[in-house]
């Protein structure tokens, strides 16, 4: 009882103190629940043959109809397939290189080149995915300088836009080009944390600048790195469908269609909500899974974890 | 659901477009005192036996003696998508002033809500899903709820309006429409239920009567260059394309499929081969589906060879006619196209043909495959019923909006909405609904535009009479005399509906064939995909249901025949 009371009088105590901060942390609190909390009530309708009219709580329950029906989808596999690649071939390509370009760019002596480089390789971040798609597809439609140079080389009659086999190229490499920049701000800090102490201690010991990079600058940002990396885990069966939709065509769906594309097509065009929202869900579980998955190895490994 | 589209374009098309205007925006007031005269609807409640007082009460409102109602300043919420065209005058539908005669005639306050142009169909969505409903959804329903209206009834979203159907609530909508059983058929359903009331009706009446508004446009100075003929046959077509080529033209024939695709909404080169893109009505009433068909194949190995000689254009893909084909026409760079005329006076005649008539495009004839064969039965054709203002049950006010609806076909209602007799029009002289604009062509434009751009709502029995002053540019009306001769029985018609259980069944199907069709004929147009794989590409449709399918639209058919 009393130690009941001593724990109430401290939180209090302590409330009074920072209410400064409990305040500024109200709106983000109030931000998860409205938009990614209160939001899950809703995926029951994965369960139900859901009517507007009757509205979420009322429409019937239909069990698992809506999964079955996903799995014996003619589109299943394809589906499952493009996602996971698309996923896998970021985390190769795309997850790496802004690591990379901030431990060149923390190389760069001279301050002025260094900041003309950030702020040209930020810009792109900064512009609409729509025009940036419009770009893309002028640039490897047929008249597109990018298609010439490949068809100059190469011979291909079919431009790059319209060819599956050149997607998952042309949706990653414009995505590094994109978020190189600004993704690398990231690793800068983290790489600006290391004691330049120790730096100085390596030169002594005769240290190789690859050597400092190998020894020093990578361990330092590791636990950044593996964070990061736990978290484009956790979304590798979420490839954002707006891109893919700007994108695509049907001469490309064989590579480009995605499970968030579908869900859009499915759910929204087609208001056949109950069925995305089972796939929308199907989705999340094994994102989920993954995610916790990563997170055990991790902390197993490297003790470096998100919980 | 692609046809539903195409019709919808076009009815949305028509609407927009313009080439004339009315002055004067009259601050004509109508008398909407009731107190006048006795008024019918008091004699009516007067008269109303027991029986249907049980399912409606007395209308509320009073008509004066022309019959327009007072609806005593109430307020109706209406949602309703706006053109592309249309967004470049109003930013809101009360901006125009057909609009704004009919709230001062009527004694009512509109609240319109738009979608955002191009996302009319999300917008749709999201809006039924917020629960948040307007009293009148205008049009819509009918495409983008899964089942169309019927099911939109079924599920409660629309309000059944039969409970008001009578002299009572509906003079004018019973006089005009439903005592007309050719009309009538058009505004029920399979069970006799009137789901239409508001919509308006094209005849098949007059010259322009079923009108083809799309079809295949050449370059006037490259045919003349080219010292061919105007092309009747796919030989001719082919020997032409390649002939541009040769003279040096990029991109002989200008496709375009992102978006809609009007090549194929036209059918243009496809009827050659009798066939369409989707379902089609054979001579003996079958529904076949054409996309697996011979002929399909026949079709598909000509275009392939078209597109592997870099006749057709090769990004056609991604590209959409407004924004891709348009300017390559207007630099020099494309020789023929398929287009709706509208968008032809809209988008090309200003900027090009204005100053550079060479430039101007000639309308052709649909291919044939041999000289003399009968011309296509695809042909597009603008008549039926257009529109579907829905009822929601959650109006605040179905009577009013009943009242509304209704007063629209009482003919001096329509003559509100156009403005002042004599001055912005004449009384036609083909119906009682018909109206002559009068054009003043010195006026400013976007005058002309906000008075004439409320199709949607004027004009509900269309009888064509006023096709010749929207279409008055001469290609277009030389492509009507061209186009209409052929014939569109071949194309199944619209406002067939279909029971829960078959909207089940093209719900769970339909999609997943339309993906696969389209990525499919478009990867052997291409020859990513060999056409000795057509077969394959059959069985695998055959597998996905299309036989079901299929039988539903038959069946579908079979009724709407019977109706």
């Amino acid at each position: 009882m009393k130690q009941k009371d001593k724990a109430r009088s401290r939180l209090l105590r302590d409330l009074h103190k920072n209410r400064a901060f409990y305040i500024m942390l109200i709106p983000i609190v109030l931000y998860y629940l409205i938009f990614c909390y209160w939001p899950m009530y809703g995926a029951t309708i994965a369960f139900k043959e859901f009517k507007p009219v009757l509205g979420i709580l009322d429409s019937p329950w239909v069990g698992m109809e809506y999964f079955e029906e996903f799995f014996h989808a003619y589109d299943f596999w394809k589906l499952i397939r493009n996602t996971l690649l698309i996923s896998f071939y970021s985390l190769i390509f795309a997850f790496p290189a802004p690591i990379l370009f901030a431990i060149l760019l923390n190389e760069v002596r001279s301050e002025r080149f260094k900041r003309s480089i950030q702020t040209i390789t930020y810009l792109p971040h900064f512009v609409s995915l729509v025009i940036i798609c419009g770009l893309i597809i002028q640039f490897t439609g047929t008249n597109g300088f990018i298609n010439k140079i490949y068809s100059a080389i190469t011979g291909s009659e079919l431009a790059l836009i319209n060819d599956a086999g050149a997607f998952r190229t042309i949706y990653i490499a414009s995505g590094i080009w994109q978020e190189l920049g600004f993704s690398s701000i990231l690793f800068l800090a983290a790489i600006s944390t290391i004691d330049v102490q120790l730096y100085e201690a390596a030169i002594i010991d005769g240290c190789s600048k690859f050597r400092q990079i190998w020894h020093i600058i990578i361990p330092g940002i590791m636990p950044t790195i593996i964070i990061m990396l736990i978290l484009q885990i956790g979304g590798i069966m979420s490839v954002g469908w707006e891109k893919v939709f700007l994108l695509y065509s049907p001469l490309t769906y064989e590579t480009a269609d995605v499970i968030s594309a579908y869900v859009y097509r499915k759910g929204i065009q087609d208001m056949n909500y109950s069925y995305s929202t089972a796939v929308g869900l199907f989705n999340s579980v094994i994102n989920f899974i993954l995610i916790v998955t990563a997170n055990a190895i991790s902390r197993r490994i490297s003790e470096t974890s998100l919980w | 659901m692609k046809k539903h589209f195409a019709k919808i374009l076009s009815a949305i098309l028509l609407s927009g477009m313009v080439s004339g205007m009315i002055v004067g925006c009259g601050n004509e007031s109508v008398s909407d005192s009731g107190s006048d005269g006795e008024s019918s609807a008091a004699v009516l409640s007067g008269s109303t036996s027991e029986e249907e007082e049980k399912t409606a009460s007395a209308c509320p409102f009073e008509r004066d003696e022309l019959g327009i109602p007072d609806l005593q300043g109430e307020t109706i919420k209406i949602w309703m998508p706006l053109t592309g065209q249309e967004i470049k005058w109003i930013s809101n539908y009360s901006e125009y002033a057909t609009i704004q005669h009919l709230q001062e005639a009527l004694n009512v306050n509109f609240e319109f809500t738009h979608a955002p142009v191009g996302q009319e169909k999300d917008s749709f969505s999201i809006m039924l899903n917020s629960g948040n409903w307007p009293d009148i959804i205008w049009t819509g329903t009918e495409s983008y709820y899964p089942g169309g209206l019927d099911m939109a009834m079924a599920d409660g979203v629309m309000m059944s309006v039969d409970e008001y159907i009578g002299d009572d609530f509906t003079p004018n909508f019973k006089r005009v429409i439903l005592d007309d059983e050719g009309r009538r058929k058009l505004f029920v359903n399979d069970n006799g239920q009137v789901v239409r009331m508001g919509a308006r009706l094209i005849t098949t009446d007059g010259e322009f009567g079923a009108s083809c508004y799309v079809g295949p446009l050449i370059r006037k100075d490259y045919l003349e260059q080219s010292g061919l003929d105007k092309p009747v046959t796919i030989a001719d077509w082919y020997e032409m394309l390649t002939k541009f080529k040769e003279m040096g033209i990029e991109i002989p024939y200008g496709w375009s499929s992102k978006g809609w695709d009007v090549t194929e909404s036209s059918n243009t080169f496809v009827s050659a081969y009798g066939v369409n893109h989707t379902y089609m009505v054979t001579e003996d009433g079958k529904v076949v589906y054409s996309p697996i068909t011979d002929a399909y194949k026949d079709y598909l190995t000509e275009m392939n060879k078209w597109y592997s000689e870099g006749l057709i254009n090769p990004d056609f893909a991604n590209q959409t006619n407004t924004d891709n084909i348009y300017p390559m026409l207007a630099s020099d760079k494309i020789g023929a196209l398929s287009e709706h005329l509208a968008n032809y006076v809209q988008i090309y005649y200003p900027p090009v043909v204005a100053s550079n008539p060479e430039k101007d495009l000639v309308p052709v004839q649909f291919p044939v495959l041999n000289e003399g064969d009968p011309l296509s039965r695809f042909r597009d054709a603008y008549y039926g019923v257009s529109g579907d203002p829905v009822i929601t049950t959650k109006a605040s006010n179905p009577e009013a909006c009943v009242v509304l609806l209704d007063s629209l076909y009482n003919p001096e209602v329509n003559y509100i909405m156009a403005g002042t007799e004599g001055v912005t029009y004449n009384r036609g002289t083909t119906g009682e609904f018909s109206v002559d604009p009068i054009w003043y062509p010195n006026d400013s434009e976007l005058d002309m535009r906000r008075q004439h751009s409320t199709l949607q709502w004027r004009e509900v029995i269309d009888d064509n009479s006023t096709v010749p002053f929207y279409y008055s540019y001469p290609t277009q009306q030389e492509a009507f005399s061209i186009w209409n001769q052929a014939t569109y029985d071949g194309n199944l018609p619209n406002g067939l509906t279909y029971t829960a259980e078959e909207n089940e069944l093209v719900a769970k199907y339909q999609t997943d064939i339309d993906t696969f069709v389209k990525e499919m004929k478009m990867k052997f147009m291409v020859g990513i995909e060999s056409l000795d794989n057509f077969d394959a590409y059959v069985e695998q449709v055959k597998s996905m249901h299309i036989d079901d399918l299929v039988a539903v639209k038959q069946a579908a058919l079979d009724r709407f025949n019977a109706r």
